[in-house]
């Protein structure tokens, strides 16, 4: 299968005063179309880094990241802009709902902000709000709901655009362990039904399990990397 | 759970024989517990000696066949064991921690390599784990799969405490190994200074 995003070698440097800081030292890496790959790492691993260099959010200092074999380095910012539109998908651990508007129309945002929306578009994402549950919630205010179904408005949001990639960061972090189950199952049926590819940012070895392939990040490189069915069960 | 509570339990549903007993109880141990026939044909003698379950003689198609039945002693038994909360703690008999013992001190860094190994193993079983549980949500839900799906938690669960274990073992070997090279250091430089 063709790699949906290369990373190769790619260096972050921060500069905190006169000293720098290097986020990501090196790092190579491949991910497949259609797979599920779980990061891990402590903090300041890089692991958030590398998520927002594949998701066009930042630029590396030097090395090169590329998505469907284009190098988003050669791309210029309406580019990278429409590449963040319309392929890549983010949640968030914090789920950034905006507080004033109901599920509904904080899931059709990213489709009203890219112009994209039509009968046809928002259709499609009545059809995302019932996959992930929210049927009867969608003219609800974030206020009004609990932490798991703020979660999935944050996934239906991310799906809504049909991204051919999703970015998840920390997406259970602030949910229990049963919901928390819930949520990792949406993100695999978006792996198994609509062929996504998945990269998620984890610190938990319970919800990295979900990954087809972990890895571990350790000051900024590839520390670990496990293949998920390699084991020889019971 | 031991065999002899869960000959009790399946018997209490249903009298049957061996070779079905042996059949439930798999399935409920959903593959965790590998019990053989000769564990359960001994634990039936023992339940039968006990008064706890009744043999009868089924005739199927011409062979004789022994079916058990549970008797009221058996589920008074069963209904005792069933209400009290199990005392005994998980047995912590770590074939990993056996070898740690045997390995320190002579090699750091070959312990450490063992450990994240061992980790990466247990990691890699939690993925398959929970490959199983994500495939048996699809399957909608019934009594048997809620069980199932417990039993597969307390899999992961175990299995995440291991990793979180491996992953506190080889923090602590690390920290440990620089105290010692910073009293070294202290050593020397007091060394130097005499």
């Amino acid at each position: 299968m063709a790699n949906k995003v290369e990373v190769k070698d790619v260096f972050k440097t921060y500069k905190r005063g006169k000293a720098e800081f290097h986020a990501l030292n090196g790092i190579s890496l491949s991910i497949k179309e259609g797979e599920f790959l779980a990061v891990m790492g402590p903090s300041g691993s890089g692991k958030s880094t590398l998520l927002h260099l594949i998701g066009a959010l930042d630029k590396p200092t030097s090395g090169e990241v590329f998505i469907d074999g284009v190098s988003l380095s050669l791309l210029g910012d309406d580019a990278l802009s429409q590449i963040r539109r319309e392929k890549v998908g983010f949640i968030f651990q914090q789920f950034n709902l905006l507080p004033t508007l109901t599920a509904r129309e904080n899931i059709l945002l990213p489709l009203r902000i890219a112009g994209k929306s039509s009968r046809e578009t928002e259709r499609y994402a009545d059809e995302v709000i019932e996959a992930v549950g929210l049927t009867n919630w969608s003219s609800n205010l974030p206020e009004e709901m609990s932490g798991g179904q703020m979660q999935r408005v944050g996934i239906a949001r991310a799906l809504a655009i049909r991204p051919s990639i999703i970015l998840a960061d920390e997406p259970t972090g602030n949910l229990d362990s049963k919901t928390s189950e819930e949520i990792l199952n949406l993100l695999k049926d978006c792996q198994e039904q609509f062929k996504q590819t998945i990269i998620m940012v984890i610190h938990d070895a319970k919800a990295a399990a979900y990954g087809d392939r972990i890895i571990r990040l350790k000051d900024g490189q590839i520390d670990e990397e496990v293949e998920a069915y390699s084991a020889n069960l019971i | 759970m031991s065999v002899k509570h869960g000959l009790l339990g399946l018997l209490a549903r249903k009298p049957q024989n061996g070779y079905e007993l042996k059949n439930a109880f798999d399935e409920i141990a959903g593959g965790f517990w590998d019990v053989n026939f000769g564990q359960i044909y001994s634990t039936i003698d023992r339940l039968v000696k006990d008064g706890l379950i009744t043999a009868s003689s089924e005739d199927a198609e011409g062979v004789e066949r022994r079916v058990y039945q549970i008797t009221q002693k058996g589920i008074q038994e069963f209904k005792d064991w069933l209400d009290k909360p199990s005392a005994k703690v998980r047995p912590l008999r770590d074939e990993i921690f056996v070898k740690l013992a045997f390995m320190y001190p002579f090699d750091k860094e070959a312990i450490l390599q063992l450990l994240a190994e061992q980790r990466q193993l247990y990691l890699a079983k939690m993925a398959e784990l929970t490959r199983k549980k994500y495939l048996l949500s699809r399957q909608g839900g019934s009594r048997d799969m809620l069980m199932t799906d417990l039993l597969l938690d307390a899999a992961l669960f175990h299995a995440e405490a291991d990793v979180k274990w491996l992953e506190h073992c080889e923090a602590k070997l690390r920290g440990f190994e620089s105290i010692q090279r910073e009293e070294a250091l202290e050593n020397d430089e007091i060394g130097l200074d005499q």
